[in-house]
């Protein structure tokens, strides 16, 4: 699982090799041992295991320096195969984050404030830099992984008990060439790198929304997708999938609500943004498109090469490429507040109960803090939700989706919903994987996405209808998030892929699901927007039919395709990339404001390449060599001879 | 080998390496330094050696010539590419992956 290139209007990040990088096997636990590693004089090239903790920007450069090392191996968990009883070679750390100081700062809405708050302290920030060498993680999970992990290890045992120095030793090939170099304008100039992003999932009960209806809208919203250093096993249990589940189920909770909740006096809009570790690319893009007046300038019902979407069953646009235009219907003037869920699954970390956070741009907004006490109120037995500034430090957001909205109208209430209060956890980081999701961590995430998804309904639900009085909390509000639902989402959206929740749409064969934002194709949403619409549209939804189909295109105009039923629902997919990126009619993502997210994704050909070999001494390979060419010459003299003795004896000259 | 002088008359090889020489001048170095290297043994010869002579010098010329100015291109392509962004795209046939 390697790192990947990413690059953006102005840098390069991640990393690259040109050529196939091999090194002897060598592992150092601590930052003593890598140390001494560096000054020591031991000739060769090494590929470097280097547990996670240890790969610092500083350490990497050293060993860059250092012209020893052709590669690093991070190690991010695992046990010595050798003894599987035994305890694991690396600790694992509590706080680790690949990421920023301050994550996607220079997007967020604080970009150009004078002094501002680091939410992650703790990231090693490395994320953003770019190496010029091949650095893949050694992460077990399943039978593949396993075996690569073993191998690896046991090279590097083979060769400690070596000494590194009887030759033959475990030497590993490294191969991770990408296309992408330079910065973003000249891949997607060269056709060699793809925009990060995907498909927003936005949905509402309100099946009759229009722009003109002046109702207020609650938006209720969440990140639906995180990244790391290595994307394949990023899986962002608390930064990404949390939220999201407190969404679906406060969502189903809603859904439930008598009288139902479209006719209450105010709409609730529900919105999963993807991308948004990327420079916030889901929210400000959505928020651009529903904010901005929109001209559709070129329509063909059919799809095109710039656009291969099928306007005509959605009333899409050809040129923008858009595969429908609904969400004109969401007026931005008639936003009413944003309930923002980010991640919530380690409420329950001290000793008392579950705690929960409410951070707020603004104090002073009157609206802001009917909203904070709101849920304070509303949060009774074991759960206690506090405003994040009550130890008396105002921080303002933290890195969210509501800042996207704020940019356009810094007074709309809006409320972040999390379990920390002053710094991230793992954020961005493969350590924010659940832990490893045992059972007991299954219940704990279940309980703490369960009580706050509660809270938080509830208020909405009040709230929706003009009744969010935190002088006088109503009591038995008739609104219960369902927690048996809120458990088979966690499974089926970390380490159960196969649950049947997929079962209508996708053929997913993984158990574990990939939550990096993946790159951008316009025509197909990739598995996890696929499920959220699925999911949402079905509970959404304000008349299911008995008609059955495969995809949208199957349905009547104006239905969706929620687990094989047509639907009239008011569910939608939205284009997530960059927003200082744009497709022009010729279907190509150009870069139009360097100042925003224009994250792009490197291209590569087919598989990593990993090897593992032995090596004899550098010595012994040009004692070889030297053999070789000394047979070559001996045996064109012997030709030369041999030639010219038969001539000889054969009398032909 | 050079060609047979008891298969051929001189004047035919001279007419030869002309041809190799004019021909050469389409763009095609290559053959110039081939047509030294073929005919250098005939430069001895009493009868066409001095002519052959002369056309071999103007083959390693322009052979040379082209040399430099290749490499000169080489070397200015492979510093300046980046410089020139769009237009050294252009005029590339094949992209060049991961610089």
């Amino acid at each position: 699982m390697p790192c990947v290139r990413i690059l953006n209007s102005t840098s390069v990040a991640g990393c690259q090799s040109l050529k196939p990088a091999s090194g002897i096997l060598i592992l150092t636990e601590t930052q003593e041992l890598l140390d001494n590693f560096i000054k020591s004089n031991q000739a060769g090239k090494y590929v470097v295991v280097l547990p996670y903790e240890l790969m610092t920007n500083d350490n990497l450069r050293s060993l860059e320096s250092s012209r020893k090392m052709s590669g690093v191996l991070a190690l991010i968990n695992g046990t010595d195969p050798s003894s599987p009883t035994s305890s694991p070679i690396i600790t694992r750390p509590t706080n680790l984050s690949p990421d920023e100081k301050c994550p996607n700062c220079q997007f967020d809405l604080y970009r150009n404030d004078e002094s501002r708050y680091l939410w992650n302290p703790n990231g090693l920030g490395i994320i953003q830099e770019s190496y010029d060498f091949p650095i893949f993680a050694l992460y077990p999970y399943d039978r593949a992984s396993n075996r690569t992990y073993n191998r690896i290890i046991s090279g590097v045992q083979f060769n400690e008990r070596r000494a590194f120095e009887r030759f033959p030793l475990k030497t590993v090939q490294l191969e991770s060439l990408m296309f992408a170099a330079i910065d973003a304008p000249t891949c997607l100039r060269r056709n060699f790198c793809d925009p990060i992003g995907g498909h927003s999932v936005y949905s509402t009960p309100s099946i009759d929304m229009n722009e003109n209806d002046g109702k207020p809208i609650i938006v209720v919203s969440a990140a639906m997708d995180s990244k790391s250093l290595f994307q394949d096993i990023t899986l962002g249990v608390n930064n990404g999938i949390s939220g999201s589940i407190a969404l679906i189920a406060i969502a189903d909770a809603l859904s439930k609500s008598q009288p139902p909740v479209k006719n209450f006096p105010k709409h609730i809009l529900f919105t999963l943004f993807a991308g948004e570790s990327w420079g916030f690319l889901g929210s400000q893009r959505f928020v651009k498109n529903i904010f901005e007046p929109f001209n559709c300038i070129q329509n063909n019902t059919k799809p095109t090469t710039s656009c291969g979407i099928n306007t005509g069953n959605f009333g899409g646009c050809s040129f923008p490429c858009f595969r429908d235009l609904d969400f004109k219907r969401i007026n931005f003037n008639n936003i009413d507040s944003i309930f923002e869920l980010s991640s919530v699954s380690n409420g329950q970390t001290g000793v008392q109960g579950l705690n929960y956070f409410v951070h707020v741009d603004d104090e002073n907004n009157v609206g802001n803090q009917v909203l904070i006490q709101g849920l304070r109120a509303l949060a009774v037995g074991g759960t206690s939700v506090k405003s994040a500034s009550e130890d008396g430090v105002f921080r303002k957001l933290p890195p969210s989706s509501s800042m996207a909205f704020l940019e356009k109208n810094r007074n709309i209430p809006a409320v972040v919903i999390s379990d920390f209060q002053a710094n991230l956890t793992n954020y961005n980081s493969e350590y924010d994987d659940g832990n490893g999701l045992t059972d007991a961590d299954f219940s704990r995430i279940t309980t703490s996405i369960c009580s706050i998804a509660n809270v938080t309904s509830q208020a909405i639900w009040l709230h929706a209808q003009n009744l969010l009085n935190p002088a006088n909390p109503a009591a038995n509000v008739p609104i219960t998030v369902n927690c048996t639902l809120v458990r088979e989402l966690l499974g089926c959206l970390t380490i159960n892929g196969t649950c049947s929740l997929f079962d209508a749409f996708s053929d997913n064969n993984d158990k574990r699901i990939s939550h990096y934002t993946g790159v951008f194709d316009p025509t197909s949403p990739a598995l996890l927007p696929l499920f959220h619409y699925n999911v949402l549209g079905s509970i959404n939804a304000n008349l299911t039919s008995n008609r059955g189909c495969q995809d949208d295109g199957d349905c009547q105009f104006g239905e969706i395709c929620a687990n094989l039923n047509c639907t009239n629902s008011f569910t939608r997919f939205h284009h997530s990339y960059g927003v200082g990126l744009e497709f022009n009619e010729k279907g190509e993502a150009v870069v139009v404001d360097p100042e925003k997210a224009t994250w792009v994704e490197s291209g590569w050909s087919g598989d990593f390449d990993f090897q593992i070999f032995n090596s004899t001494s550098t010595g012994s390979q040009i004692g070889e060599l030297l053999t070789g060419i000394l047979v070559t010459v001996l045996s064109i003299i012997g030709i030369i001879f041999g030639k010219k003795y038969i001539r000889k004896t054969l009398k032909l000259d | 080998m050079p060609p047979n002088l008891s298969k051929t008359t001189p004047s035919e090889i001279l007419s030869l390496c002309k041809k190799f020489f004019y021909i050469g001048l389409l763009f095609l170095p290559w053959l110039w330094v081939v047509n030294v290297i073929y005919m250098w043994p005939l430069t001895k010869h009493s009868d066409i050696g001095k002519e052959i002579k002369k056309y071999l010098y103007y083959s390693m010329a322009g052979a040379l010539f082209w040399l430099i100015a290749l490499s000169t291109w080489y070397g200015i392509f492979v510093n300046q590419r980046i410089t020139w962004g769009e237009f050294a795209d252009k005029i590339i046939v094949i992209p060049i992956r991961g610089t």
